[in-house]
Parts: structure tokens; sequence; C-alpha cells
């Protein structure tokens, strides 16, 4: 077998069935690289109380300022100067950043596209029965009553709680990644709703292809946002009309 | 039905690698046994109805793994804290425990230094990688790879590659340096 070190982290947090676990024990028995990885791992894991208090104390170090040698002597520390060509490395983000300001310039549609996106919350709409949910549960109820008076901090901490118990419930992250997306956070956003999309297995997933467009929107990711304005536009429901006008408006 | 209903079956049949899983990180074959009887003491305290054996197995090896970490950290104690020397079943004379202290005494520096650099490396590593490896090796109350990704917001598999880049480069500095 040859080293597979996805496994190997999947081994060392217990996520793997018995039978894979019999390969990667067999495996440990005979490579030495693996066997270290983990003997790290678990040294690590070991010591954490340790470690994450030098962590916390340890400020973060800028890697950008010590490509520079000698410019910001104090960051310098062995991990960089491990580094044998600083100033290419150097270069290469100048050519970067330039090449990003270009790009900028000369793309006036970027700020239009993020204009496009002026979706509000969407209401909450009970139904009889939630997908992966209960129906009645009296959390989820509550974390709604909390965003119908728009306390959305209250709101996305119930659902957070709820999604503990149930990951799969595609209302709650729905909820959640709207909440996300009001707070400027649009990976975690696009995350959380298509992860309820793919959970969703009952009602109309309208709203869900909504808001993927409106992240896309945001994101200035032109095509995503078209053809998830494309899917809106096909379930002809209460997006539609909006959804077909940005498709018009779109560069 | 607590996990009384498949112990039995689990201990059988896999007890074999349940023993190996456990020597990987501990590398002795008393603390190996020692984690598996501690194992199966926290497997059967719980009160939980496994739908199937694959369900149980799945614990019961989540539960093996975090007990052998903890193992782990005893068994670096007990190397610091030996017994005193007349416990001890061998080597009594002077000179042994003199060679055991100065052995001892070399290791702890090594774990010592070990944890220092590791410290140092993770504090440089970008903050995406650092995040991932202190979520999901740091934390005090393990959880899932799922969950963790959605903590993140990102896709389980970005999680993983995080994570692994960021053990990589640790591991890397730390054998050009000779420490591991």
């Amino acid at each position: 077998m040859k080293c597979n070190r996805y496994s190997l982290l999947q081994f060392t947090c217990g996520e793997l069935d018995v039978e894979e676990m019999e390969r990667i024990t067999a495996h440990l028995e005979q490579c030495t690289e693996c066997s270290a990885e983990l003997r790290l791992i678990a040294r690590l894991r070991a010591n954490r109380e340790e470690l994450c208090r030098a962590l916390a104390e340890k400020p973060a170090g800028s890697k950008s300022f010590h490509l520079l040698p000698g410019v910001f002597r104090k960051g310098w520390t062995p991990l960089v100067r491990e580094n044998p060509y600083p100033w290419i490395a150097a270069a290469s983000i100048l050519v970067t950043v330039g090449t990003l300001l270009f790009f900028l310039i000369h793309t006036p549609t970027v700020q239009d596209l993020a204009a496009l996106a002026t979706a509000g919350l969407p209401p909450y709409e009970p139904m009889i029965l939630r997908q992966g949910g209960s129906p009645g549960s009296p959390l989820f109820l509550s974390a709604m009553e909390s965003y119908r008076k728009s306390d959305l901090i209250a709101a996305r901490s119930k659902l957070e709680q709820l999604l503990q118990d149930n990951p799969k419930d595609a209302e709650a992250l729905f909820y959640l990644g709207v909440i996300h997306y009001h707070g400027g956070e649009y990976s975690k956003a696009e995350y959380m709703i298509r992860d309820g999309l793919s959970s969703c297995t009952y009602g109309v997933k309208e709203k869900y292809h909504w808001f993927l467009a409106q992240i896309a929107l945001k994101r200035q990711q032109k095509e995503k946002a078209r053809q998830e304005l494309n899917r809106v536009t096909e379930f002809q429901g209460r997006y539609a009309a909006e959804a077909q006008q940005i498709l018009s408006r779109l560069p | 039905m607590s996990g009384h209903r498949f112990a039995e079956q689990l201990f059988t049949e896999y007890q074999s690698l349940w023993y190996r899983i456990a020597y990987q990180y501990v590398h002795n074959a008393q603390d190996s046994q020692d984690i598996i009887q501690e194992s199966y003491r926290k497997f059967l305290s719980i009160e939980r109805d496994w739908d199937s054996l694959e369900d149980a197995k799945r614990y019961f090896s989540t539960i093996l793994v975090h007990t052998s970490v903890d193992f782990y950290k005893l068994s670096k104690k007990r190397q610091e804290n030996p017994l005193p020397s007349g416990e001890s079943p061998a080597g009594n004379s002077a000179e042994s425990t003199a060679w055991r202290r100065q052995c001892q005494k070399q290791e702890k520096e090594q774990e010592e230094s070990i944890l220092d650099s590791a410290i140092a490396l993770i504090a440089q590593l970008p903050e995406e990688q650092k995040a991932a490896i202190v979520r999901l090796y740091l934390a005090d109350q393990p959880r899932s790879l799922t969950e963790l990704g959605r903590d993140l917001g990102v896709p389980i598999s970005t999680l993983k590659s995080r994570a692994l880049l960021g053990i990589e480069k640790v591991k890397k500095s730390l054998r050009k340096k000779g420490l591991l």
C-alpha cells in the first residue's frame, strides 16, 4: 500500500471504517515516514494545552515582510530564513499585485456585479414539515423568532446549536447561510447554502439558487451567477422576475 | 441498549487490530493493552443504542485513538518521573541509575526542543493552515471533520489539505533540524 496522507489524517481523527483502519495500521508498521507523522500528531495532541497557550502568546509572523532581507530584520525567523530566493519571491508578489491592479482598473463591470446583488433577508415561511428537522423543534422556532426580529446574532447561535444535533437540517443551513451572507462572509454562506441544497429533498429549491446567485454576484463570479439565475427563472417562482431582470443587466 | 450489545464481538473479532493501532501510538505492549482496556471501559459506559456493528466499531475506534493519545502523554510523564530506583525491577546499581537518569534527561530535553520548534513553526504557518491544525489536533473536545469544515466555512477536502500542508511543513523543518 502506498502512503495515503488523507487516510492517515482520518485515521488520527478516528474517522475511518475498520477495514480501512486495518490497511493503514499494516502500512504504518512498514512505513517510517507515516509512522513519524502519526507520532508527531500524537505529540502535538498530547501537549495541546501547552501548544495552545504558546500559540496564543506568539503573534503570527507576517511572511511578506520577511521576504525582504535586512529591511524588516525584526521579524526574521528561522523558518523564513530557509527561503533561498527571497528577491524572486518579492518580485513575483510585485508582478501579481501589478497584474491585479491592471485588471481592476481595466474591468469596469466589477463594481456593477456586486451592485446587482440586492437580496434582503428572506421571510421565514413556516412549513408543516421541515425537511431534515423535527416539524416543531422549539430551538428552530426560537431561532426563527430571533430572525424575524432581525436579531441575527441570537438566530445564528441557535441555528448553530441546532446543526450540532442535526448537521443536515436543510432549513437551518439555509438561514444560517443567509445570515453569513448578510454578514459579508460569502464563502461560509456559499458552503452552508450548498450543503442545505444537497440535503433538501423536499419543497422548492428556488431560494437556495437565488442566494447562491447573490453570493456569486458579490464575489464577482459572472458565469456562476448567470448559471444560478437561470436555475431560478426555471422555477417560475417568487424570484423569477427579479432574476430575469438581473440576467438582462449582466455584462 | 448500551454498548454491551456489540462489545463481545468487538473484543473477540478485532482485538488484534485494536492492539496494533494502540501500539502505533505508544510503542509499548503493556500500555497498548491498558489502552484497549480503558477504551472498553469508556465504550461500555456509554448509554447508546448502536444501529449496527459498523456504527459501534466506528465509535470504538474513535475512543481508542483518543485514549491512545492520552496514554502517550501519560507514558511521557512516567518517563520524566520514574519509580525510585529501589522499586525498579531492573538495575539497582548506582551506575545504571545514573545512566538511566542521564537518558531521561536527554529525552526530556529533546521532547522540549521538539515542542518549542513545533510551536515556532506552527506560529509561522499561513493563517488558514494554522487554523486547520489548531482546530483538528489541538481542540479540547475533538469534533468531526464535517463539523470543523462547517465552522471554518470550507469543504472537508480543503480542511484536510490545509492541515496536511501545515503538518508537512512542520515535519520537514523538524527533520532538517534533526529533531524527528
